[in-house]
């Protein structure tokens, strides 16, 4: 029973929320059918976290970028207002296991002991009491909302991290004493003295309650806690700043930010429990004691660097690592936070991004109040000091990247459900040899000349492990915000610029924070064809099994960085590397106290204007960079008509953010904390209102579970239907609810549409004994990454007499693998169950009793009967 | 003792003030370990963060391994802290006391400049508009009204005044800011609810001017109303008590008109101590408001001063910590002077 709660709330959670607001993907009707974003004006503007509430009811804004109060988020609801959510932040306990001097003992350096602490989490309390219903229980480092908790459902099934501190008693008294502990007065000593764990509590947030609830149960189970309440500069100097030997901590309330959902996970799990990559206790310091897995570390290592042949392989890698992980339990997962975005509830079109909420660049193109043309959108602030808009080194910090994300367009995006790569404003076509093979570069394949400036012939016998073909004429038949047209000019400006800064060493001394945090990545680009106008081939070694995340890879410059005319980047890699006037990068700026380079700074702007003047009136054209073989990319009239653009652009607007997306940036004033954002209406724009919109996820919903009594030794057959968006698929495991024990798991059948089927075999049947059990129901879709599931109970009915039965015991090993495919993903669950079969004959209890009653009744009719007579 | 000389002697000890300000800040940032501990902290945690996203491009480990350390020296650097306390503290303190007063590692002007002076020179008027205006007008209304209230102690004015005066001050800025937002931007919308600006602001000089005037019309007035009472009631308490000395009774009984009693007896003597608090508050007042600021959106001295402590920008929180000292040493030095013109007896 224990094991399914946890299971099944953070699924239910998901479920409720998204079942708390109907899809609304029919009953959204774009507003017109013009290029370019919904509305012809949008106002970002600043309301502090306070008053955001309050504006939204008065109407002076139409929808919040910044998360709201849980309290402020039910009161809105409340008042018809939607709330949109979105996973924000993980919440867990990390302990310390690092090995205690001689004659003193870390509790946590055992295992076991660890391993017990995930019984004394009272996730329920967490998640209802202290962030009020806007989080959802972990037990692991993924939650329901992780498109990869399907592929581990089953292992969280086997864990009872229920809350229960009796049980986490014994097994911390048993390991305890087995280290040579004893307790006294309810105390742990070893050697005499008490055992004491200094607890680093966060206080800024729900951590201090957490940390505090947290503690009491560590005093239950017998620890004397000594509670260090700290803030951040204090506990992450501790924590991450000492040796783990040092023991100024044996626990902490780790907080981290939770990143965009990803389809095919290969950071979480090394972050949150492979030692090489960092973040487990010593943190990779030299000096530092060391927690050391090298499983862990060999599993995540093949899983981080994509050492595996298919989906299936991969994900056994995955099961296997968060299996261990799970046992060594150096975290102990509390809860994932999420955040309320609030909007009016007359705003048609906006998507529910299970990463980035209403932050999503979705939202403000598609976004509308019937009737009007015109929308405010709030943020916490518009600028702060790190609010810089520069695609090379900048867009660091929310508040720039959520404006800039609907001024620029991304070539491939990750879908706003399943976190899976998807086309947005390139399409492509992958070839691959990976993993293990290499294709051929063609020898008219170019790459980037730093230190001559110049594109060279990768030559013959060139190999990479992937080719990516980007047909890219969704740009290359548009136009820049400035009316210039996009050219493959362009592209070949952008992609030299980051090759440039990178190995040319001059500018890579400069600028080394972005040369050496690129150039891993840029190594392993082998080749580029500049094909056409519209095409162009990437060569990499890069392999996934999903063509979509090469593709992904393969798009140089894709997020936040390029997306701007190349005469822009020319004029700014001018100011930063001729007249070292500027930085790209906020530590460059530092060191040598430049600005660093913001684009709605007019300051800023102004020099790379006088950039773009200078180019004018020296009619300066940088054609080594535009030609690739015998063709040059772009002309020098061509060139000079663009400066004149970009100067102009500056003159009537004192800003210089100039791109490609559905607005542009026409205002923006730091210190009114404003931003305005114009539709770009251009007739070669490529996409509408509609094109788009996603609205809220259709939650995957177990609507019914029938279930059976069932006869041992006979085939049962349970039924279920579900209903979500997309091809549906069904996971099941049965346990015993009073042990634990789990019985069997696999896939059900999909019998009809929506409808799944469970058959439990004769022989699975007959292991069972007479009593009550748990069937789990997990579905999922291929179309979002959040989970459904449902549970039921069902009797094992006692066998007639002389039927055999079989008790279970652990002492031999099975292993079942059962895989999947729904649609584009393949879910494999391996389940190793050890068991042995011991015949034993059911003790034939009725027909004894019935015997028993017939001889009686036998012997009383004699008596009477000899009685009468 | 000579005036000048004793003018001198007080102008010797404000420079000491200073110095031992400047000297204690440098024990506490450095000495303590603090400012190391907090950048390492705050760089630490941007590394971790930059590994986080590095680890999604970057495939090779090794690759990784080395790009992150690469960053740490980066960041180390940019932050200050390849070098000890003692090279880096001290240095800022001497440059800041010849006013050469450096560049932040974030912190902007809305120019973008990161020249601390930039950043001041632009906060600076902020805060006087918002502040400083709020603290005199507070002073003036504290002061006419606390004279008319300690001459008729007793009155209802009296008691009208004394029940304000405790209310105003038991009002915390932060409530008392939001209630006026609600009701007077929201409901009434007679004021904006925050920021300088409207959006978009307008262009024309003047009109900008106004509109700047606009916005600051409901955190001034919240900051008036918080303030008030205790400047009521200060000066109330001041002059009542100066009112009922002897030589204020002999003057009465001497027959003097009750308004020459008033000006030359009463509040000519108590006019020291209010003096002195209408000084240093208006001194103080360009600390800034940091709750005001922050409710109402308002970049001003105190809002940059908890940025400042907040990112630990030491050249920031040394320039500040400079600048507040030294305008609080010349408020001390006008009032020394003041006191030795309103009262002759005053000489050390």
């Amino acid at each position: 029973m224990r094991k399914i709660i946890w299971v099944l709330l953070p699924v239910l959670f998901a479920a409720l929320l998204m079942a708390s607001t109907p899809m609304v993907a029919a009953q959204y009707q774009p507003p017109h059918t013009n290029p370019g974003p919904a509305v012809d004006r949008i106002i970002v503007r600043s309301f502090d976290l306070d008053i955001a509430p309050a504006a939204l009811e008065a109407g002076d804004m139409d929808y919040y970028l910044f998360a709201i109060r849980a309290e402020a988020a039910a009161e809105l609801r409340d008042k018809g207002f939607e709330i949109y959510s979105a996973p924000a932040g993980l919440v867990d306990i990390i302990v310390n296991p690092a090995p205690a001097p001689e004659g003193e003992l870390n509790p946590f350096s055992i295992p076991e002991v660890r391993f017990a602490l995930n019984y004394i989490v009272d996730r329920d309390f967490v998640v209802n009491e202290i962030y009020k219903g806007a989080a959802a229980p972990m037990i692991t480092f993924l939650s329901s909302f992780d498109y990869d908790y399907v592929t581990i459902f089953d292992i969280i099934a086997r864990y009872e991290f229920t809350y229960d501190i009796d049980y986490a008693k014994s097994l911390v008294e048993e390991a305890m004493k087995e280290a040579g502990a004893e307790l006294v007065d309810g105390i742990w000593h070893y050697n005499g003295k008490p055992i004491v764990l200094k607890f680093i509590i966060r206080t800024e947030d729900e951590r201090r309650e957490i940390g505090d609830a947290f503690a009491s149960a560590l005093e239950q189970l017998g620890f004397q806690v000594e509670r260090l309440y700290m803030e951040f500069g204090q506990a992450i100097d501790t924590v991450y700043g000492t040796d783990p030997a040092e023991f100024q901590w044996h626990l902490y309330t780790e907080g981290w930010g939770k990143g965009a959902p990803e389809k095919y996970d290969s950071v979480t799990i090394n972050q949150f429990c492979a030692p090489w990559f960092g973040f487990m206790p010593g943190w990779a310091t030299e000096g530092f004691w060391q927690y050391e897995n090298p499983e862990l570390d060999e599993l995540g290592l093949r899983i981080y660097r994509g050492e595996y042949t298919d989906l299936e392989q991969r994900n056994q890698l995955y099961r296997k690592a968060t299996e261990i992980c799970i046992l060594e339990s150096i975290r102990i997962w509390v809860a994932t936070r999420l955040d309320p975005f609030p909007a009016s509830p007359d705003v048609q079109g906006l998507t529910e991004d299970t990463g980035a909420g209403l932050r999503a660049p979705w939202n403000m193109r598609e976004a509308y109040v019937p009737g009007e043309n015109e929308l405010t959108v709030g943020h916490l602030w518009v600028w702060t000091e790190t609010t810089v808009y520069n695609p090379v080194g900048g867009f660091e910090d929310v508040y720039s990247v959520d404006v800039w994300r609907n001024i620029y367009d991304i070539a491939i995006t990750r879908h706003p459900f399943t976190g899976a790569p998807m086309p947005f404003r390139a399409t492509y076509k992958v070839e691959t040899a990976g993993p293990f093979g290499k294709l051929p570069i063609p020898e008219d394949a170019v790459i980037w000349d730093a230190e001559n400036d110049r594109w060279v012939p990768v030559g013959a016998g060139a190999q990479a492990t992937s080719k990516i073909t980007y047909d890219l004429s969704k740009y290359t038949q548009a136009n820049w915000h400035h009316g210039q047209k996009i050219s493959m000019a362009d592209f070949i400006y952008g992609i030299a610029q980051i090759f440039d800064i990178v190995y040319d060493p001059e500018k890579a001394e400069y600028e080394s924070p972005i040369a050496t945090s690129n150039k891993p990545y840029l190594d392993t680009f082998k080749g580029f064809r500049f094909v056409d106008e519209n095409t162009l081939e990437v060569y990499v070694d890069y392999w996934h099994f999903d063509e979509n995340y090469i593709a992904e890879y393969g798009f140089l410059r894709n997020a936040d960085s390029g997306h701007m005319p190349w005469e822009i980047l020319a004029a700014m890699d001018k100011v930063v590397f001729e007249d070292r006037a500027a930085a790209y990068s906020q530590e460059t700026s530092t060191k040598n106290q430049v600005p660093w380079l913001s684009l709605v700074i007019e300051d800023d702007a102004r020099m790379v204007r006088d950039a773009l003047q200078e180019f004018l009136d020296t009619e300066f054209f940088p054609e080594s960079w535009f030609r690739v073989g015998d063709k040059v990319w772009f002309t020098k009239e061509e060139a000079l008509q663009r400066y004149q653009a970009a100067i102009n652009w500056f003159d009537e607007k004192g800003i210089l953010v100039i791109s490609d997306g559905p607005f542009y940036l026409n205002d923006f004033d730091p210190a009114a904390q404003f931003a305005e954002l114009v539709a770009f209406r251009d007739p070669s724009y490529p996409f509408k209102p509609g094109d788009w919109y996603f609205g809220r996820p259709q939650p995957v919903e177990v609507l019914t579970l029938d279930v059976e009594d069932v006869e041992p030794g006979a085939e049962a057959t349970f039924t279920f239907t579900v209903s979500g968006p997309g091809t549906l698929a069904a996971k099941y495991l049965v346990i015993d609810p009073a042990t634990g024990e789990l019985y069997d798991v696999g896939d059900a059948v999909e019998v009809a549409p929506g409808e799944f089927e469970i058959k439990l075999s004769p022989r699975l049947t007959r292991s069972f004994l007479p009593g009550e059990y748990k069937v789990v129901v997990a579905a999922f879709s291929d179309q979002v990454s959040l989970v459904g599931s449902r549970s039921e109970f069902f009797e094992v009915l006692e066998l007639p007499m002389g039927v055999q039965t079989v008790t279970v015991t652990t002492t031999a090993v099975e292993t079942q693998v059962v895989t999947t495919t729904v649609g584009a993903q393949t879910v494999t669950t391996t389940v190793t169950t050890t068991r042995t079969e011991t015949v034993e004959t059911v003790p034939p209890t009725i027909w004894a009793i019935f015997a028993i009653v017939l001889i009686i009744a036998v012997a009383a009719t004699a008596f009477v009967v000899r009685r009468r007579s | 003792m000579g005036v000048l000389r004793t003018i001198g002697i007080r102008a010797l000890t404000l420079i000491g003030v200073v110095i031992a300000v400047l000297l204690m800040l440098v024990i506490v940032l450095g000495v303590t370990g603090l400012s190391d501990k907090m950048l390492k902290a705050i760089a630490d945690q941007i590394l971790m963060e930059i590994r986080q996203g590095l680890a999604r491009e970057i495939k090779d480990p090794e690759a990784l391994k080395a790009a992150i350390e690469q960053q740490r020296m980066e960041i180390y650097a940019a932050f200050g802290l390849d070098k000890p306390w003692y090279a880096r503290i001290p240095d800022m303190v001497v440059r800041v006391m010849t006013f050469d007063l450096g560049y932040t590692r974030t912190i902007k002007s809305f120019t973008g400049s990161q020249r601390v002076a930039d950043i001041i020179w632009e906060r600076l008027p902020n805060t006087i508009l918002l502040v400083t205006t709020a603290i005199a007008i507070s002073a003036v209304l504290g002061l006419i009204i606390g004279v008319k209230v300690a001459t008729r102690p007793g009155s209802r004015l009296d008691r009208v005044a004394s029940y304000f005066s405790a209310i105003s001050f038991a009002l915390p800025t932060w409530w008392t800011g939001i209630i006026f937002i609600f009701v007077f931007a929201f409901y009434f919308r007679l004021f904006p609810f925050g920021g300088m600006y409207s959006a978009p602001p307008p262009e024309e000089p003047l009109a900008r001017f106004l509109d700047l005037l606009w916005h600051a019309a409901l955190p001034v007035t919240t900051l008036v109303v918080a303030l008030v009472g205790s400047w009521i009631y200060v000066t109330r308490t001041i002059v009542l008590n100066t009112a009922q000395e002897d030589f204020v009774a002999a003057a009465r009984a001497k027959g003097l008109p009750e308004s020459v009693v008033r000006r030359r007896y009463i509040i000519r003597v108590a006019a020291p101590p209010i003096l002195t608090n209408i000084v240093l508050g208006l001194a103080g007042s360009i600390g800034g408001a940091i709750i005001t600021e922050t409710v109402f959106q308002w970049p001003g001295m105190g809002s940059l001063y908890y940025q400042a402590i907040f990112s630990l920008e030491e050249n920031l929180i040394i320039a500040l910590t400079f600048i507040f000292t030294v305008v609080y040493v010349a408020a001390r030095f006008i009032l020394e002077i003041l006191y030795i013109v309103l009262d002759p007896r005053v000489r050390y």
